[in-house]
């Protein structure tokens, strides 16, 4: 028995008294099958948790990749109040902060790229650095770094990084404005110094996928993707960079809520009121980092870019790559909703939970005007992932959030013993998709086998109408950490 | 007495680590931090100190394995051998001997990216000292 009121056959209630200190009650996206695991991961705890938040509105949410994390959960959403006591939590946001996702397509067929998948994959894992120990060609001196931290994508522009125009297709038009680099630590700084353009370990990776279903044309079409053509996403974040950030501001936190005299379940969910100035100095400084990540994943678009051009031998035109969208998962902002009929600005934190427009937003760029803000939702490396556009039903009911991946379904030590680095590479192979791993154990840890099957995760989002299936891309070729 | 093991978490890494005294089981913290990271040779010879605060032990060994996170993240320095000592219940100084990875010859297996609070603790038992700590890879 679990302790969950069903609302619909994808949306569960955890009620308000089922644990002391809740000021809200919970809500999880979820079908009946996929409760069991949820409870069995304790992530009711997580969920119930962040309902304790200070200043926290209408519901504590969990999408349906829900599991378990530090302090939220993974695929836990939260908007609090200023004017309320609300607060902001670096848990909230997560270590990776602007950990996300990046799609771009190509004119390229499925045919054309086939027979050079070898040549173009060994390139891309010769140009893109990734996992432990390789560093970025890129060296910032601190003052080009402070650039990169007030500037994001911006910067990478400046230097050659990709084109003008794709800054309009970055969420937050890829920079975070209030960002104040003088909020950053000496050590934060030294970590993220060597940094920008590198893909980084776990579960972040590059993939040249193949769109192989489209479930609504008028959409892909908008976004120039098509059936057999070839994608490339990015899944990265602010590196080391981010994680010190966190790191630094997670004890300059706890030690906030026995200052502000509220009492917090557990010590990950470390916070501060926005209104306060530790909540204003973290505010400041995630921006840096989210600016970083978005410098970083600008970067690194471009190195594939040039990467493409340099292993087919073709012209940019021929080539035609072009940015669909860049989506942060790991974030806190500031946006206006509908909370009990009145709009509000409310803090969303989005921890393993990306951003979901209608159509019409105004912060939907005027490209997607019609279709709704693209969502990236990547799956795992053997499989699929999936692109939908945002429905006006998530501005009703999640603060305009949806899921962001499969979710874990073996812990990483349950991986490594049931499956082997040998056994992985031939399951790609017989999957047609070529792999290049820096760490091994990584790369086992990462095998299909050991996420859920994430179909089932967009479904539920689908259902619950918080946006809408638009196509699937299967990966041909992966480059990992 | 076992140095360490290593327990289940969905998306990460848990560790239970063992000693008689504060500073082996420190020690032992460490040498699961680079376990599971893989086996790293060292291309060149450096010993580091370093003085380190917090407000309770757990929060010192976070910080202690953080900054070992922080040495191998920045300057792909690794360490093999530690000397600790306690000046206090909540400081440490750390001497540690170790070198430059040269990773072409080392096997990397994941990186620890974080030393996390969630679950965070550091007991005295009947056999000295125990440590449950969750590393973010």
């Amino acid at each position: 028995m679990h302790p969950l009121t069903k609302i619909t056959d994808v949306l569960w209630e955890l009620p308000q008294s089922y644990k002391a200190g809740m000021r809200v009650p919970g809500r999880i996206y979820a079908t009946e099958q996929m409760l069991s695991r949820i409870v069995g991961d304790n992530c009711l705890e997580q969920v119930a948790n962040v309902a304790c938040l200070p200043g926290i509105q209408s519901y504590s949410l969990a999408m349906p990749d829900i599991h378990w994390g530090y302090g939220f959960p993974i695929g836990g959403v939260a908007a609090t109040a200023p004017d309320e006591g609300g607060v902001i939590s670096p848990g909230g946001v997560g270590y990776d902060i602007n950990c996300g996702v990046r799609l771009m397509r190509t004119n390229l067929t499925q045919e054309e790229v086939a027979p050079k998948i070898h040549d173009l994959v060994s390139q891309l894992f010769r140009d893109i650095p990734c996992g432990l120990g390789e560093k970025s060609d890129l060296r910032l001196g601190r003052d080009d770094e402070r650039k990169v931290l007030s500037q994001g994508a911006h910067w990478a522009v400046a230097h050659g990084f990709g084109a003008p125009e794709d800054v309009d297709f970055i969420e937050e038009n890829g920079c975070m404005a209030e960002a104040e680099s003088s909020n950053i630590t000496e050590r934060a700084l030294e970590r993220g110094a060597g940094q920008v353009g590198s893909l980084g370990s776990g579960n972040h990776f590059l993939e040249v996928q193949v769109t192989d279903e489209i479930y609504d044309e008028t959409a892909a079409n908008t976004m120039g993707l098509f059936l057999g053509g070839i994608t490339v996403m990015i899944h990265c974040g602010s590196r080391g960079f981010g994680y010190q950030v966190c790191d630094d501001y997670l004890r300059v936190l706890g030690r906030a809520p026995e200052k502000y005299g509220f009492h917090l379940p557990d010590r990950q969910l470390a916070s501060a009121p926005i209104n306060s100035p530790e909540g204003q100095e973290y505010l400041a400084a995630m921006r840096c980092a989210a600016n970083y990540a978005f410098a970083n994943r600008q970067v690194l678009g471009s190195k594939a870019e040039r990467a493409f051009l340099h292993a087919l031998r073709i012209s940019p035109d021929a080539l035609g790559m072009q940015l669909v969208y860049d989506v942060p998962h790991n974030i806190a902002k500031f946006e206006e909703h509908v909370v009990n009929g009145r709009s509000r600005r409310v803090c969303v934190h989005r921890k393993g939970a990306t951003r979901s427009f209608p159509p019409h937003h105004p912060l939907v760029p005027p490209r997607y005007c019609a279709i709704g803000q693209p969502v990236l939702v990547p799956g795992d490396m053997g499989r699929y992932s999936f692109v939908l556009v945002g429905r006006p039903q998530a501005m009703l009911q999640t603060f305009g959030t949806v899921c962001h991946g499969a979710g874990r379904l073996m812990s990483r030590s349950q991986a490594k013993r049931e499956l082997s680095f040998d056994q992985l590479r031939r399951d790609m192979e017989q999957r047609g998709v070529v792999m290049m791993a820096r760490g091994r154990g990584t790369a086992v840890e990462e095998a299909s086998a050991a996420y859920k099957d994430v179909a089932e995760v967009v479904n539920v989002v689908d259902n619950a109408g918080l946006a809408v299936k638009v196509c699937r891309l299967r990966p041909i070729g992966v480059v990992k950490g | 007495m076992k140095a360490f093991e290593f327990f289940e978490h969905t998306a990460d890494i848990g560790v239970r680590a063992y000693g008689k005294t504060r500073e082996e089981l420190f020690i032992n913290a460490a040498r699961a931090l680079y376990e599971v990271q893989g086996r790293f040779d060292l291309a060149d010879r450096r010993i580091l100190k370093a003085e380190l605060a917090a407000n309770s032990i757990d929060e010192l060994l976070v910080r202690w394995l953080s900054e070992l996170v922080y040495r191998l993240s920045t300057d792909g320095v690794c360490f093999k051998h530690f000397r600790l000592q306690f000046t206090g219940d909540q400081k440490l100084v750390a001497q540690m001997e170790g070198g430059a990875v040269d990773f072409a010859h080392s096997e990397v297996s994941e990186e620890v990216k974080a030393i996390t609070y969630h679950q965070l603790s550091v007991k005295q038992t009947a056999d000295g000292w125990m440590a449950t700590v969750i590393f973010d890879v």
